[in-house]
């Protein structure tokens, strides 16, 4: 089967990204802002004709079908790595070495990631680092709840770095001097606080899921709008959502500003 | 195999805990505490229950909703999205069973629910709370587990404060709940924890099928307080968790939530009497509270930037200051001042300005004559239970608005000739910063869960004030 259907590093991505998360994922959020694979039109039109994916739309969410896991396991077992795609040979590696090990478990990749194989018999542990186990998750769980709001502003401060930015842009279009030292040192200032913010933020698993100026499919979980597009209609992200991962899954921790484009 | 529907509500209990459920407004939290007298407890014998892990960004809060779809029920982030994916197409979420108990009539119960709420038509307002719940505990399995501790404990669970007749009912009915909640967990299994919900198919089927529930005894159920009861009065958990009986002292208790203000008077015994009563008569509620704040500074901010409340082109920016409102708040009163984007531009409220403004003043005063009530049962009391000295009425705030100025005011500017002083609710000295941090939003839960429970205080009667 791998002969049969080449795809490119993109589409390949694509089909591993779905395999190794085993459920759904968005175009947008996840594959393309997640994930970083520049999945277009072209590649979704592709792996749907080859039938390799399941796709729902408002917004474009893909699954992987019969096919596409055929495929993927498929390429788990293959030998060699594809050629002319750099990069690829490290995946290959990485996949290979996964599907040793399923198979010597006996365990089915699809069961596996979707997280339904049945458990790999473990060693007993001792009472004692059984309680250390559960204090540690403990721990975890209050810090994670202690956190909680201070992520909260964060995520806003966050949000409004490109705000910022833009209202010091229209200060420095109408400045005197096109070098205003001022302005020069308010735009320094101002870099060494955000540089900081920044980082608390990314420690703190937290981070913009859209690029302010760029499109989007319409989700109301991600944005506010105040000129209600329809969802899955493609907007102007006016001001990024933040979102934070957590416990295997993404949440929306400050909601973005969609505007509509105009017809 | 034969599905023995009775197990978990015939299953033997621990009787070294205790938990508690407290059904919130927006978030509903469960915890665990020892079952030793309140002196004698530590932090460590505390145990809040990480029943919203995987569900909402703090791992102690479940979001209080589910959401109907075509096809099944869905629970935690999963409604809470779909739901904010189908408002804007004239569907709605079923959201806090709590305000639904305090709000609507007891025969509304077994009614069938708009179709806003209920496309499929099937469902009353007692079966999806019972799902509700029956969620809730099997989360709560979960992450007793998950920490290592023995579940299921006898159960507490509580409840605002509710006129007579409506606390008769409701305890009735949430013990109710929890029976069928438990026979629901055998029916569904972990069905209810599945990504994609349960289907109506399955929920329907296993309501058909399940037994009534009457077979485990109330008192092996729930750790019943000395009146029998099984739900424990929010303020009265709230001083639970706060008040340490070290000597007789007489504490009036301000719960500053998001919905309600709950207030009520404890007494401690005299010294070597480890005791928390409650004065009889000392519970008031405000049906006014920190939301009511909220919703002022989302109109003022809106003012501030030229926009009417109730123009279209509002709807918008009301949306959004209503998504940080929270926020919004806590810098106004922090720093003084709330600056927000609105729009393209930038506007700022001033914290006098807004302490000024007229209703946010009458919630002011309405606080303060509520309290005042309070207060009042409190001195009856100082005056009825003599103790070594003239005894200080304490004050303590609690809950998410504590910290509100007009809160503080109220506390300071308290009109009686008694001698009073302000005090911060005691926590764990032995507790670490993160366990500070998190207790606030808690206490109601870690409270209803501790072993003495106040008992109410004989009827007090007006004594003449002793010269």
């Amino acid at each position: 089967m791998t002969t049969e259907i080449e795809l490119t590093p993109t589409e390949r991505g694509v089909l591993f990204a779905l395999m190794a998360t085993g459920a759904p994922l968005r175009e947008a959020a996840d594959l393309r802002q997640r994930y970083r694979l520049g999945m277009t039109a072209i590649h979704r039109r592709r792996l749907n004709q080859f039938g390799l994916i399941k796709t729902q739309k408002s917004p474009f969410t893909h699954s992987l079908s019969e096919l596409g896991w055929r495929w993927v396991e498929a390429e788990m077992r293959r030998p060699d790595v594809p050629k002319g795609q750099t990069g690829q040979g490290a995946l290959q590696a990485v996949i290979g070495g996964l599907e040793r090990i399923l198979s010597d478990q006996g365990t089915n990749p699809r069961a596996f990631f979707a997280g339904t194989a049945p458990a790999v018999p473990q060693p007993e542990i001792s009472e004692t680092a059984a309680r250390i186990s559960a204090s540690e998750r403990e721990q975890q769980h209050l810090e994670n709840a202690a956190w909680n709001d201070s992520e909260e502003a964060l995520a806003f401060a966050l949000q409004d770095v490109p705000s910022f930015d833009r209202v010091l842009a229209r200060a420095e279009a109408t400045a005197q001097t096109p070098t205003d030292r001022a302005l020069q040192q308010v735009r320094l200032a101002s870099k060494a606080v955000f540089q900081n913010l920044q980082i608390a933020c990314a420690k703190r698993h937290l981070h913009t899921a859209f690029d302010p100026g760029t499109d989007a499919p319409f989700d109301p979980v991600y944005f506010d709008s105040y000129d209600d597009p329809d969802d899955g209609e493609i907007i102007i992200v006016r001001k990024p959502p933040v979102v934070k991962s957590h416990s295997g899954k993404e949440f929306v921790v400050a909601k973005g500003v969609a505007e509509r484009k105009e017809v | 195999m034969v599905l023995d529907w009775f197990r978990r509500l015939s299953q033997k209990r621990t009787t070294d805990w205790i938990a508690c459920i407290d059904f919130g407004t927006a978030y509903s939290k469960a915890a665990m505490v020892l079952a030793e007298n309140t002196t004698d407890l530590m932090a460590d014998d505390i145990k809040p229950l990480p029943i919203g892990d995987g569900e909402s960004r703090s791992d102690y809060l479940l979001p209080s909703l589910l959401f109907l779809t075509d096809e099944a029920v869905l629970f935690g982030k999963r409604a809470d999205e779909t739901a904010q994916r189908n408002e804007r197409h004239g569907r709605s979420v079923f959201a806090s069973p709590k305000q639904y108990l305090s709000t609507h009539a007891p025969e509304h119960l077994d009614e069938k629910l708009d179709s806003e709420i209920d496309p499929t038509g099937t469902y009353t307002a007692r079966q999806l709370i019972a799902l509700y719940l029956a969620y809730l505990l099997k989360r709560a399995e979960h992450a007793a587990e998950e920490i290592g501790l023995d579940w299921p404990p006898k159960l507490r669970i509580a409840r605002p404060a509710w006129s007579k007749e409506r606390a008769e009912w409701g305890e009735e009915i949430l013990r109710h709940l929890v029976r069928q909640a438990f026979l629901l967990i055998e029916g569904l299994g972990d069905d209810l924890l599945a990504e994609q919900g349960v289907s109506h198919e399955r929920v329907r089927a296993v309501f058909y099928e399940m037994p009534e529930p009457n077979l485990a005894d109330d008192d092996d159920l729930f750790h019943l307080a000395a009146d029998g009861t099984a739900t424990v009065m929010e303020a009265t958990a709230v001083a639970t968790g706060s008040i340490r009986p070290t000597r007789r002292r007489i504490v009036v208790v301000a719960d500053i939530g998001g919905g309600t203000s709950d207030f009520g008077a404890f007494m401690t015994g005299l010294p070597g009497h480890k005791v928390v009563s409650e004065i009889r008569g000392s519970s008031h509620v405000l049906r006014q509270a920190g939301d009511v704040l909220d919703m002022h500074v989302r109109r003022m901010m809106l003012s501030n930037a030229g926009l009417l409340q109730d123009d279209p082109a509002a709807r918008g920016p009301a949306a959004r200051l209503r998504g940080r409102q929270r926020n919004l708040k806590e810098r106004l009163f922090q720093t003084g001042e709330v600056v927000e984007e609105i729009g393209d531009h930038f506007f700022s409220l001033k914290l006098d300005d807004f302490l000024s403004d007229p209703r946010v003043q009458d919630f002011a005063k309405r606080l303060n004559e509520t309290f005042q009530q309070a207060l009042d049962s409190a001195v009856l009391a100082a005056r009825e239970f003599p103790s070594q000295g003239k005894v200080t009425i304490e004050f303590m705030a609690t809950g998410g608005g504590a910290s509100l100025p007009m809160v503080q005011d109220m506390m300071r500017q308290a009109k009686t000739d008694w001698p009073t002083k302000m005090v911060e609710p005691e926590l764990f000295q032995d507790a670490n910063e993160d366990v500070r941090t998190v207790y606030p939003q808690l206490v109601v839960a870690i409270g209803g869960a501790m072993k003495d429970l106040p008992k109410q205080t004989a009827p007090l009667t007006a004594v003449p004030l002793a010269s």
